[in-house]
C-alpha cells in the first residue's frame, strides 16, 4: 500500500504561500502525506470506533471521511505529526456527537444486531454464536440508554483503553466531564446489564 | 455481577459490536487528495487546548458565516461562478395520464418538471414512452455549499415511481470522481447495482461503475429499473473538494438514455429548500384506494391460523387494509423478490438507515430470493400509502417475471396488506414460500416463519433455550421451545434474526414449508 510521501504529496517545503503553517520544513510540520498516511492505517479503526460511538455504520463512516477532507484541506494546521491520529478523531468524535445529538428525536432508542453482525466472531460453534449474539444485543441495547457523551468516554475508555486524560483530550471535555460521564455511563451500563442477565 | 464480569462482558460486547459494520470500500487516496475547496470550514473537532467556550465562540462565527453565504447564494447565482445557462427554466407540465389499467398504464407520458431552487439546483426532465430523455441538471457546487453547512440532504429528489422498465438516468457532468464507502455514496451502490443491470445489459462491476463516472462526459448515476423510491443525493464524496474541482464544468445536461423499454409511472417529488412535486396519477397497477378490487392472488384457500399449513392469503388481510393515504402507524414494509439484492439496495437508499436486508440463497430451489425489510420507525412517519407503494413497487420485480412478494405491516406486527408483483401472479406454492403461518406467543407477540437463513442451528441449542430478542428497544427473553409437529421440517430449522415484534424462525431446508415453534415470554 502506498504511503502518502510516495503518492506524491507535497511536504512542508511546497505548502502554498497561503498555508498557515509558520513552522519550519523541518521542525515536522504536517504534510498532506502525512495524513494520507494516517487514513490508510487508521481509517478502518476510527469507523469502528465511531460505530460503536454512533451506533450507525454509515454515519460513522461520514464521520471518518468528512474529518479526513477536513483535515486534508489543511494539514498544515496540525503541527505535531503525532498529533495527526488524535486530531482527526477529535473530528471524528465531534462530529458523531453532533450528529447524534441533532437526530437523537429521530432515531430509534436502539438497535438490533443484524444477522452478519457477529459472524467474524463467533465462528462455527452455535453455542458460541448464540452467546456472542446474546451479549452484542445486551451491550448495544445498554449503549443505546447512555448519553452520547457518555456513550463516547465508554467507548473510549473500554474500546479503546485510553485514560481519562487521553479521552478528555480527545473529546475537549475537561477531565472532571469525563470521570463524571464514565461514572454515570458506567453506573446506567452496569445496571442495564445486570437487568438484562 | 462483579466488577470484573460486567467489565468483561462490557468489553467483549464491545469488541463484538466493533465487528459488526463492514465498511463499504473506501475512498482512495486520490479521492481525498483531490484539490481542497477554496473555503473549507475549519475542523470542528474538539482539540485538546480548545475549551467549550472557544468552541461556541467558533460555532457563531461559523454560523454568521454561513447565514452571509446562504444570503448571498440566494441573492445572486451568477456570483457562484455558474455559468448563466446554468438555470433551467421552471416549469412543470403533467400531460393527463394514461387511462389507468390499461397496457399503456406503464408507459405514462409526461413530461416532468423543470424547476430552479433558489438558483441551486435542479432537475428533471422526464419521458416516456419513447426512447429516454432524462434530463437532470444540478449545480454541483450548491450541492457543496449546502453539504458544507451540514445539511445533511442538500436536496432531495425522490422518486416513487413504479413500473417494470422504470429508469432514471441522471447526468452529473463535472463529476470526475465518485468515492466509495459512506452512506453519502449508497446512492452510487444503488447505482451501480442497477446499471449493472438495466444499462449495460451486462454485469459490471463497482470498479466499472467508477470508471464511468470518472470519464468526462456526463455520467450515469442511477436507474430504477423496476421502479420505487430512490434518494439522489447525499452522493458527493469526498464531498466538496471534487465537485469544486470542477465547479466550472457544472452545468445542466441532458442525457440521452439508452433506448430500454423505458416505461414509467407514479410521482416524482423533488424536495429542497423550495420542493416541487409533480404527482402523476397515472394508473401504477397496484391499488391506489382503499377501494381498489384487490390483486388477483393465485394461491391457496387461507389457512391463516392453522400450525401447520397456513398460508396467509390477501383475502385474509384485506380487512386490515390501512385507508387509502391516511396514516396508519405502518411499521414496516416487508419485500420478498428473487432479483437478489437490488430490491434490498433500493429499500436501503429510500431513507431508512436500518434498512434490514439479507439473501437467502436457498430460498427457492432455483433462484435467488431476497427478503428485504424497512424499518419504518419514526423517521419517515409514512403513511400506508406510501409505504404499500413501496411494497408494490419492490414486489414488481424488475425482471418482469414476478414471484415478488410486499407486505406492510403495522406497527403491532400485524401484516396490513400483501402485494404481489402485479401482473405476473404468484404460483401458489411460492405463496406458501414467502410467508408462513404467524403463531401467537403468550405475551401476544408473533412468530413469523420465512424461509431460509442459516443462521443458529436449533438443534444444537440446548432445550429449552432463551433467545433474547430486541422488542422496540427492549431485550427480552424468549424460551424457544423445539416444535412437535413436522419433525421433518424442525431437523433442518434455523433460528435467527429478530423482526421488531417478532422472532423470525427460518429455516433452511429447501422444501420452505413452515415451521411451526412456540415462544414463551420467560419473563419482562
Amino acid at each position: 500500500m502506498p504511503t502518502g510521501e510516495e503518492l506524491g504529496e507535497r511536504s512542508c517545503d511546497d505548502v502554498g504561500p497561503d498555508a498557515t503553517c509558520a513552522v519550519p520544513p523541518d521542525s515536522g510540520c504536517v504534510t498532506r502525506g502525512d495524513v494520507i498516511d494516517v487514513y490508510l492505517r487508521e481509517r478502518e479503526s476510527l469507523f469502528r470506533m465511531g460505530y460503536l460511538v454512533c451506533g450507525v455504520d454509515a454515519q460513522a463512516q461520514d464521520a471518518v471521511h468528512e474529518a479526513f477532507t477536513r483535515v486534508l484541506a489543511r494539514p498544515e494546521m496540525i503541527r505535531d505529526p503525532s498529533k495527526a491520529e488524535p486530531y482527526v478523531r477529535s473530528i471524528v468524535l465531534n462530529l458523531l456527537r453532533t450528529e447524534t445529538a441533532r437526530d437523537r428525536s429521530r432515531r430509534s432508542p436502539s438497535r438490533e444486531p443484524d444477522q452478519n453482525t457477529v459472524d467474524a466472531a463467533t465462528g462455527s460453534d452455535p453455542a458460541d454464536a448464540f452467546e456472542t449474539r446474546r451479549r452484542a444485543v445486551l451491550v448495544e441495547n445498554a449503549l443505546s440508554r447512555l448519553t452520547v457523551n457518555q456513550r463516547t468516554c465508554v467507548v473510549l475508555r473500554y474500546w479503546m483503553d485510553l485514560s481519562d486524560a487521553a479521552i478528555a483530550e480527545a473529546t475537549g471535555m475537561a477531565l472532571g466531564t469525563v470521570k463524571t460521564h464514565l461514572r454515570r455511563g458506567c453506573r446506567t451500563l452496569r445496571g442495564e446489564l445486570e437487568r438484562e442477565r | 455481577m462483579t466488577d470484573e464480569h460486567w467489565e468483561s462482558t462490557l468489553r467483549a460486547g464491545l469488541a463484538t459490536l466493533a465487528l459488526k459494520p463492514t465498511p463499504d470500500p473506501w475512498h482512495s487516496p486520490d479521492d481525498l487528495t483531490s484539490e481542497p475547496p477554496p473555503a473549507p470550514l475549519s475542523p470542528q473537532g474538539n482539540r485538546g487546548d480548545r475549551s467549550t467556550f472557544r468552541a461556541l465562540a467558533t460555532a457563531a462565527v461559523v454560523l454568521v458565516i454561513v447565514v452571509v453565504s446562504v444570503a448571498l447564494l440566494r441573492r445572486d447565482g451568477a456570483s457562484e461562478g455558474r455559468p448563466a445557462d446554468n438555470r433551467v427554466e421552471t416549469g412543470t407540465t403533467v400531460p393527463a395520464p394514461a387511462p389507468a389499467g390499461s397496457v399503456d398504464a406503464f408507459g405514462v407520458h409526461m413530461d416532468v418538471t423543470t424547476e430552479t431552487v433558489s438558483n441551486q439546483l435542479v432537475v428533471i426532465a422526464r419521458m416516456s414512452p419513447e426512447p429516454a430523455v432524462t434530463a437532470v441538471a444540478t449545480t454541483p457546487v450548491a450541492w457543496v455549499e449546502r453539504e458544507r453547512r451540514g445539511e445533511w440532504i442538500p436536496t432531495h429528489i425522490r422518486f416513487n415511481a413504479f413500473s417494470a422498465r422504470n429508469q432514471v438516468i441522471c447526468g452529473f457532468p463535472g463529476i470526475r470522481s465518485v468515492g466509495f464507502g459512506s452512506g453519502v455514496s449508497r446512492p452510487f451502490q444503488t447505482g451501480f447495482s442497477l446499471v449493472n443491470h438495466s444499462v449495460s445489459g451486462e454485469p459490471c462491476t463497482s470498479e466499472d461503475f467508477v470508471e464511468q463516472l470518472r470519464a468526462d462526459e456526463a455520467h450515469l448515476l442511477g436507474t430504477l429499473p423496476y421502479g420505487g423510491a430512490y434518494r439522489l443525493c447525499r452522493f458527493v464524496a469526498p464531498k466538496s473538494s471534487v465537485l469544486h474541482k470542477d465547479e466550472s464544468q457544472s452545468v445542466p445536461t441532458t442525457v440521452a438514455a439508452p433506448a430500454l423499454d423505458t416505461k414509467l409511472c407514479g410521482r416524482f417529488e423533488v424536495t429542497g429548500p423550495e420542493p416541487a412535486v409533480t404527482e402523476i396519477d397515472s394508473g401504477c397497477p397496484f391499488p391506489e384506494k382503499v377501494d381498489d378490487p384487490p390483486l388477483p392472488v393465485s394461491g391457496p384457500p387461507a389457512q391463516t391460523g392453522t400450525a401447520d399449513s397456513g398460508f396467509i392469503h390477501r383475502s385474509d388481510v384485506a380487512p386490515m387494509t390501512v385507508p387509502y393515504g391516511k396514516p396508519a402507524g405502518v411499521r414496516s414494509i416487508v419485500v420478498w423478490s428473487r432479483t437478489c439484492e437490488r430490491i434490498g439496495y433500493m429499500l436501503d437508499n429510500i431513507g431508512f438507515v436500518n434498512a434490514d436486508r439479507y439473501h437467502a440463497p436457498n430460498f427457492d430451489p432455483y433462484l435467488e430470493t431476497t427478503r428485504s425489510q424497512v424499518d419504518l420507525g419514526d423517521e419517515l412517519r409514512w403513511d400506508a400509502t406510501q409505504a404499500r407503494q413501496v411494497a408494490a413497487a419492490g414486489a414488481l420485480d424488475g425482471h418482469g417475471d414476478g414471484h415478488a412478494l410486499g407486505m406492510v405491516r403495522a406497527e403491532n406486527g400485524a401484516v396490513l396488506e400483501l402485494v404481489e408483483g402485479a401482473g405476473f401472479g404468484l404460483l401458489p406454492e411460492q405463496v406458501g414460500h414467502f410467508v408462513g403461518t404467524p403463531q401467537p406467543g403468550e405475551d401476544g407477540n408473533s412468530i413469523l416463519v420465512l424461509g431460509s437463513r442459516t443462521d443458529l442451528d436449533l438443534r444444537n441449542l440446548p432445550e429449552a433455550a432463551i433467545l433474547t430478542v430486541t422488542v422496540d428497544g427492549t431485550a427480552r427473553r424468549f424460551k424457544v421451545v423445539k416444535p412437535a409437529w413436522a419433525p421433518e421440517v424442525n431437523d433442518t430449522a434455523y433460528l435467527g434474526d429478530h423482526w421488531d415484534r417478532r422472532i423470525t424462525l427460518l429455516q433452511a431446508d429447501t422444501t420452505n414449508r413452515p415451521i411451526a415453534v412456540q415462544a414463551v415470554l420467560v419473563d419482562g
